[in-house]
């Protein structure tokens, strides 16, 4: 081998070790890159299942009818009556739980029932099996005897569906 | 001898190369591990909190009237009114926003939200924006969910922005 072509292989051996270290970087970086790509995915099928959840607060069974222009209002008298409807029972059947709860301000009492009722805090509609739960805000609306006025106030709709076995 | 100086020469300076090309990648990782660019996420859950919120009934009466939040918020960019509690829109429009975020949200150092910002201001295409108020806790520095909700308010739009920063 002349000293020319013995030059020439040491620069290409020096290329080569240069372009795999550039290759070896780049794939940590890459890979650092993609990994928060399955975050991302995840966050955007959230927020698709919350949007789903949040369709409820449309229904006739739950939507707040004295405002037009509130499409997170929901009737809390309502969803309250149909908890204590026999004929709803059986009618979510998708759900393994369907809450309705106040966030601000909380009450002292938990479930709401006859007697205590609007002065609770949640009203549990569907409540059966194992069951991943998402939960989205809405307006908790009624007419207030005290303030002589419709009143609203933060809540959430929480449902709940079927895990895998 | 004189070879194999030679050969000695240009191992020291492929190995220098490798050096300088390690001590540049370590500097770049370490600048970006450090300082991590703050990112936000469009979340909604946030909007839909926002949204929520804004229909609130306060403890703001006016005229035998109980004010929702937003039209409080709009009262507190236009014309600052006294509640019947003599406390003012804009201060009660505040209180109402902190009691209801801290409610809906945990935050806090052993939390996994560090903190929450919320801005409502006043904005035209003409004459930029004009802040109404500003509602914070926490540490907001680097990471955050965040969205923002319209009010309209002729000619231009209260927009409030929420972030939750984790």
């Amino acid at each position: 081998m002349s000293k020319g072509q013995f030059k020439i292989q040491q620069m290409v051996f020096i290329i080569v070790a240069i372009i795999i270290l550039f290759g070896i970087v780049s794939v940590f970086f890459v890979s650092i890159r993609f990994g928060s790509l399955r975050g991302d995915v995840e966050d955007l099928r959230k927020d698709a299942v919350l949007s789903q959840v949040r369709k409820i607060a449309g229904t006739p069974e739950f939507n707040w009818i004295a405002s037009d222009d509130c499409a997170s209002c929901i009737d809390l008298d309502k969803v309250f009556l149909l908890k204590e409807r026999n004929t709803y029972r059986g009618f979510w059947t998708d759900t393994s739980l369907l809450r309705v709860s106040r966030v601000y301000p909380l009450e002292e009492s938990s479930e709401c029932t006859t007697e205590n009722y609007p002065k609770c805090n949640q009203i549990t509609l569907v409540n059966s099996g194992n069951f991943e739960a998402y939960e989205s805000f809405v307006s908790l609306c009624r007419f207030d005897q005290e303030l002589k006025q419709n009143k609203c106030e933060i809540g959430k709709i929480l449902m709940g569906f079927d895990t895998v076995k | 001898m004189m070879k194999k100086k030679k050969g000695q020469e240009e191992i020291v300076g492929f190995v220098l190369i490798v050096v300088i090309l390690a001590i540049a990648i370590v500097i770049f990782l370490g600048i970006k591990l450090r300082n991590p660019e703050p990112s936000q996420k469009e979340s909604e859950i946030l909007y839909q909190f926002i949204e929520s919120s804004m229909e609130q009934t306060t403890e703001c009466v006016v005229r035998q009237n109980s004010r929702a939040l937003n039209e409080l918020i709009k009262e507190c960019h236009s014309f600052d009114n006294n509640c019947m509690n003599g406390k003012s829109s804009c201060d009660v429009a505040k209180d109402t926003i902190k009691e209801i975020t801290d409610s809906a949200w945990n935050v806090g150092p052993e939390y996994p939200y560090k903190g929450y910002e919320i801005l409502a201001e006043y904005s035209t295409n003409s004459s930029g924006s004009e802040e109404i108020l500003f509602v914070s806790s926490g540490n907001c520095a680097n990471n955050y969910i965040g969205n923002s909700y319209f009010i309209p308010q002729f000619p231009g739009n209260i927009i409030v922005r929420a972030k939750i920063c984790y």
